[in-house]
């Protein structure tokens, strides 16, 4: 017996654990769920320290100042200890340094990624789709896109007994959103369910027939 | 007052200035004054300006400056006498007939035959410190004459040998013929109060309200109607005449006026009554001394307004030099304290011992050493205050009250009759408290808190002695060691002397804060407000010293010995030695009245930090005492108690209820509530909600005990048959077409011709080279292999084909570890190896074959990271491709970044988000020599939409999509056949069982839509 078959018994013993779920949960699925937690934690901290930090100590800090990247090598340490504050209630304020650096880089490369690679370039092509050949696409997209942001308009007018309602035409029309928005959403949980089912038949084919005699 | 005051001071004028003479007022101003009546009668500003000074004589030259002794007309003379501030410019020289008694003495009794009547001592002003109104004119009987004393009654009396103070000496006047005891029955005027304002009246004769020394000076106010009656004398040259004469006319005049028999009204008596308790009776002395300015050009030109010589005493401070050692005693500086009282044999002559302890006195008020020609003891400090007697003897030559001061009189108790009543409330001294002297005044520093013994100079702060080696008397004022006279407000600086030795027969005495008795701010709660509440611990209550003040009437004074009485603690049975207390505790009141040292810190936020020095209690307004005193006495409310269970459980304060309202919620209808407060309907609501909680809550309370045993254990798992039928059924069809091939209603996928997604992705693939890197993205894990392995698989064959070296990064971990696991399996695979024409011993191998690079943290920013290390080197790339997962070298170079450059990006993703994160973010730089990145997108099923939607926004960039299992079996068919035939029918059973799963999971979804439907019908049949 190989180390794979055996993994191969472990990986369908687990899938069925899993599976037991289907009656509830019990004990075998947190079991099941618990290893995949602590797995999946235990080698997330081996990556990151084996492949992250180690080689970006090796390169950049080992050496001391000889090292031509001993400062910039500093930079992460130093916000990578002031997120370990974060351990500390008492501390923790420091540790939002850190935090503050992480969340604004990774803000403004999320935007400028957003804006740059994502709405300018389908505002080009919901534009380009006005064609003769294809204007209906381009109408619909046009009405979607619209109405969609439409119903996500948060503003309204207080009436006279007090409740506080959104105008009409925007109720219409982000009534028109909404269900451009179920559709999208019914697709998309259309796809995830074939997703899911696409592998769970790979589950069944790598995992469980090849445990099938003959 | 303050409108005569010099421009400048003589002390800030340089030294050569006044060597020569040349002072901004003061002595100066005089030789300026010479030749004011030929410059218009204007004046130099002067503070005595509107005093009535007496007739000097000028002479001399010896002092002169040169300037001034070519003034013409002037025999100026300058007298070893004078004080030094006058000696400077003055030329003005005291009168030699007046020297030997100051003016006031000299003044000659007029009515001789008035009857002398006891005080009524319970029309004496009581300073009142809350009202401070108008004393009501005093019904005592103003049948006593105003004393007057003139030289020609004082000058022929033989003065005592070895007698300096010429207060010492037997003042020949029979008590009988003299009323000065009128000064008592005077309302504003109590005797013994005398302060620097009734010396500068007794040394300038007719001089009322002298400026004393601060504080005392501002409360001298006498009345003005009562001094413009003053003024009316026939004896005083109307104000035009004055004008009109020359200096030696009017000093002629002057002499003339001196000598002629004055009228003493009792107003002209002001001086001899503390100032304070004058300005307590008559509030509109507050206004400045009416005769200073109506009488005193009846007395002088206006020329000679405010050059007349002024005593050392009515000097202002900026005249008299900081050391006290030679400033005048001009203030009650024990107004408290009260000695030995009188004894009623006032017949009894004084005797020569009576004298001879009489010299010991201090620098009385009115014998002042400018005017005094005998060298003034320095050994006399402090003057004990006394009351006058209740009668005095016919026979007697001195005033009955400086008998007084002879502490060897006998000590017969003063009735309570005898004694006003502002001094009836004074806290008696012991009958045995020496008067104090400078060497009983001593107290060592032990005996002295820290901050009274660092105000006491010569005194360290050292270990505190044992109590009985003090042997100064309680609650006198410690004059000092080297104090001859001082001034009021030194003084009145001066440390406390607490009382340690225990008095046989307690008598408490009136501490006295040397803050609260500078006078400087008259404020008579500061001299008179707090209370020693631990100054004398030992020290008994009181006695009740004369006729009982009603509760309006009571004074401050009276109200501040009643609560000492009320607080001072009880006499112990047997004098005891008062244990040493240590330096640094003060008593309350010295602490009250003694601001901190160090500010107040307050807080305001948190944040904003401020320091606020902290005021004495003295010093506080009435409403601030109230404020103070409101908040001394407010406590806070104690916290509402916190709910132990229910929807509030552990909440307080914030969410106190209201009783009404928790009644009505609990108990009533919400309708009861809007009765009650008038609430909303959504109020009504809120109550309705939080009542039916309470409710349920309460019915969970009361049945806790026994349910909790329940509710410990653990529910049984509940099955939902629902769901496990769903799952069930999906799980039937999708096992069943590998087992069968009834159930393959599904299409297989039409591999005769590719998408041009898919061709797209053939082009891609087949412009590849040998030995280039391809960099693929594995943005998906475990969770994700059932669906991407074959595409994958797919694809690293192709590259494999290629002779391509991939290069694998992922920004999750478990992608990267997934990837090393696919490619460690898929190298040893040998029908993948034989696909590849490599054999079972070459398999692919890490590091070699292909590279599986470290993960990229952080996302997007990883991703972002990878393009800037792919595109612009660096640090970037070092730590990207140098080390793999397993931190081994991953033998990339330098041309294989340039590599990666020119070849395109397989993404292998599995959501959405790792999809958009690649096609944004993996751009090349906006440089024109960049090659414009290519991705080839492979997704799951799941990132179809978004991958086609980025595909068809960005089709220079993307490349694809291939989507999960679909994709995976055309690319295989097309690109990659099966070997075996195990794997075709794998593969086809595969896309059989997903497409009969989707067809079962779309007809379970339609069949709960409609069940759900139905059941929402039958539900609304049901209500109607």
């Amino acid at each position: 017996m190989t180390i794979n078959l055996i993994a191969t018994y472990a990986a369908a013993v687990l899938t069925v654990l899993i599976f037991s779920y289907l009656l509830g949960d019990n004990f075998l699925y947190r079991i099941a769920v618990h290893l995949l937690v602590g797995a999946a934690a235990g080698y997330s901290l081996i990556v990151t320290v084996e492949s992250v930090i180690i080689p970006w100590i090796t390169l950049t800090l080992i050496g001391g100042f000889a090292n031509p990247n001993f400062a910039i090598g500093l930079i992460p340490l130093l916000v990578g200890v002031l997120l370990a504050f974060k351990i500390s209630p008492r501390l923790s304020r420091f540790g939002n340094l850190g935090l503050a650096f992480v969340l604004g880089i990774g803000g403004a490369v999320a935007i400028w990624g957003a804006v740059a690679g994502t709405l300018l370039p389908l505002a080009v092509d919901v534009a380009h789709s006005f064609t003769p050949a294809t204007a209906i696409n381009g109408f619909i997209a046009l009405i979607g896109t619209l109405s969609t942001l439409i119903y996500f308009t948060y503003i309204g007018v207080r009436r006279s007994s007090g409740e506080v309602t959104q105008p009409l035409p925007i109720q219409l029309i982000g009534r028109v959103g909404q269900g451009f928005i179920v559709v999208t959403l019914g697709a998309t949980f259309a796809l995830v369910i074939l997703s899911a089912l696409t592998i769970f038949t790979g589950v069944i084919v790598n995992r469980l027939l090849v445990l099938k005699p003959g | 007052m303050s409108k005569d005051r010099p421009l400048f001071d003589d002390e800030w004028l340089p030294g050569w200035l006044t060597d020569a003479g040349i002072t901004s007022a003061g002595p100066s101003a005089e030789s300026l004054a010479q030749q004011r009546p030929q410059t218009g009668g204007l004046t130099m500003p002067d503070p005595f300006a509107n005093a009535v000074i007496p007739p000097v004589r000028t002479g001399g030259t010896a002092a002169v400056p040169r300037w001034m002794e070519q003034a013409p007309g002037q025999s100026q003379e300058i007298d070893a006498g004078v004080p030094a501030w006058m000696q400077r410019g003055s030329l003005n020289v005291i009168e030699p007939s007046s020297l030997p008694l100051p003016m006031w003495m000299r003044r000659k009794v007029e009515d001789a035959a008035a009857p002398i009547s006891e005080p009524d001592l319970s029309a004496l002003p009581m300073p009142d410190l809350d009202a401070f109104a108008p004393p009501q004119p005093s019904g005592a009987p103003q049948t006593v004459a105003t004393p007057k004393y003139t030289a020609e009654t004082l000058d022929p009396l033989p003065w005592l040998p070895g007698v300096s103070n010429p207060l010492d000496q037997p003042v020949p006047i029979a008590m009988t013929d003299s009323n000065w005891l009128s000064e008592t029955s005077d309302p504003a005027n109590p005797p013994g109060m005398n302060t620097a304002g009734d010396e500068a009246d007794r040394n300038t004769g007719e001089q009322p309200a002298q400026p004393g020394p601060r504080g005392l000076r501002r409360l001298v106010k006498p009345s003005t109607g009562e001094l413009k009656g003053e003024t009316s004398q026939p004896a005083t040259p109307p104000p035009n005449d004055a004008a009109n004469l020359t200096y030696e006319a009017w000093e002629r005049t002057q002499a003339e006026q001196a000598q002629a028999p004055q009228h003493q009204t009792d107003e002209e008596l002001l001086g001899a009554v503390p100032d304070w308790l004058a300005t307590v009776e008559n509030p509109s002395a507050a206004e400045p001394p009416a005769s200073s300015v109506a009488g005193g050009p009846e007395f002088m030109p206006d020329w000679f307004a405010g050059l007349e010589e002024q005593s050392q005493n009515a000097a202002p401070d900026w005249f008299n030099p900081a050391e006290i050692a030679n400033t005048p005693l001009t203030g009650p500086t024990n107004v408290p304290i009260i000695s030995e009282p009188v004894g009623t044999d006032a017949g009894s002559p004084v005797d020569a011992l009576a004298l001879d302890w009489m010299s010991d006195l201090p620098d009385l008020p009115g014998f002042s050493t400018v005017e005094s020609p005998v060298e003034l003891s320095p050994e006399s400090t402090s003057l004990p205050l006394e009351l006058p007697p209740a009668e005095t003897g016919a026979t007697d030559d001195i005033p009955t009250w400086m008998r007084e001061l002879n502490p060897d009189e006998s000590a017969v108790p003063p009735s309570s009759g005898g004694t006003p009543d502002w001094l009836a409330d004074v806290p008696r001294v012991s009958d045995h408290a020496p008067v104090a002297s400078h060497e009983s005044a001593e107290v060592p520093a032990a005996d002295l808190p820290e901050w009274l013994a660092a105000l006491q100079p010569g005194v360290s702060n050292e270990a505190p002695l044992p109590a009985e080696a003090d042997p100064s008397p309680s609650g006198q004022l410690n004059l000092g060691r080297n104090v001859s006279s001082a001034d009021i407000d030194a003084l009145m600086s001066l440390p406390m002397v607490s009382h340690v030795e225990p008095d046989p027969v307690p008598s408490p005495s009136m501490p006295l804060d040397p803050g609260s008795l500078s006078l400087e701010e008259s404020d008579l709660d500061s001299i008179l407000g707090p209370m020693p509440a631990a100054a004398t611990p030992e020290a008994a209550p009181p006695a009740e010293i004369g006729p009982k003040v009603p509760h309006s009437r009571r004074t401050g004074l009276s109200r501040a010995v009643e609560t000492h009485t009320a607080n001072a603690p009880k006499p112990p049975a047997e004098p005891e030695v008062a244990p040493v207390r240590p330096a640094t505790a003060l008593p309350e009141f010295v602490a009250d009245m003694r601001p901190s040292d160090v500010p107040v810190q307050f807080k305001i936020g948190g944040v904003v930090e401020i320091g606020v020095e902290e005021a004495p209690l003295s010093q506080l307004t009435d409403q601030l005492r109230q404020l103070r005193d409101h908040a001394l006495a407010f406590k806070p409310p104690e916290p509402p108690p916190t709910a132990s269970a229910g929807p509030l459980a552990d909440l307080a304060g914030p969410l106190a209820v209201e009783p009404v309202i928790v009644r009505a919620a609990t108990s009533a209808s919400p309708s009861a509530i809007s009765a009650v407060g008038g609430a909303s309907d959504a109020q009504l609501r809120r109550v309705d909600v939080i009542r039916r909680l309470l409710e349920i809550e309460g019915t969970e309370s009361t049945t806790a005990g026994a349910s909790r045993p329940k509710a410990a254990a653990r529910p049984a798992a509940r099955v939902n048959v629902e769901r496990l039928i769903v799952s069930l059924i999906l799980l039937a069809l999708l096992i069943a077409p590998f087992f069968t091939h009834v159930l393959n209603v599904v299409t297989p996928p039409d591999t005769s011709a590719p998408t041009a997604a898919q061709s797209a992705v053939f082009n891609a693939m087949d412009g590849l080279v040998a030995k280039q890197p391809i960099m693929v993205a594995f943005e998906y894990g475990p969770t994700g292999a059932g669906e991407l392995d074959d595409l994958a698989r797919d694809l690293l064959h192709d590259l494999f084909k290629h002779g391509a070296k991939p290069v694998i990064v992922s920004t999750d971990f478990a992608g990267a570890m997934h990837a090393e696991s696919l490619l460690s399996t898929f190298g040893h695979d040998a029908n993948e190896l034989q696909a590849l024409n490599r054999t079972a011993d070459q398999p692919l191998l890490a590091r070699t074959d292909y590279v599986v690079l470290r993960y990229l943290p952080a996302g997007a920013a990883g991703v972002r990271t990878m393009v800037s290390a792919v595109y612009r080197g660096g640090l970037e790339a070092q730590t990207e491709f140098t080390t793999d997962l397993e931190g081994q070298i991953s033998g990339l170079s330098l041309s294989d970044l340039a590599a990666l450059r020119n070849g395109p990006v397989i993404v292998l993703a599995e959501t959405p988000e790792d999809v958009r994160n690649w096609a944004e973010q993996y751009r090349a730089p906006a440089d024109a020599s960049a090659v414009p990145a290519k991705i080839i997108l492979a997704t799951s099923a799941a990132a179809d939409a978004t991958a086609s939607t980025y595909s068809a926004a960005l089709p220079q960039t993307i490349i694809g999509p291939l989507v999960g299992l679909r994709d995976a079996t055309l690319y295989e068919e097309l690109r990659q056949p099966p070997t075996t035939p195990t794997a075709t029918d794998r593969l086809l059973q595969r896309w059989q069982s997903v497409g009969l799963g989707a067809w079962a999971a779309a007809g379970l979804i339609l069949f709960g839509a409609l069940f759900g439907l139905l059941g929402s019908f039958r539900r609304r049949e049901a209500r109607r």
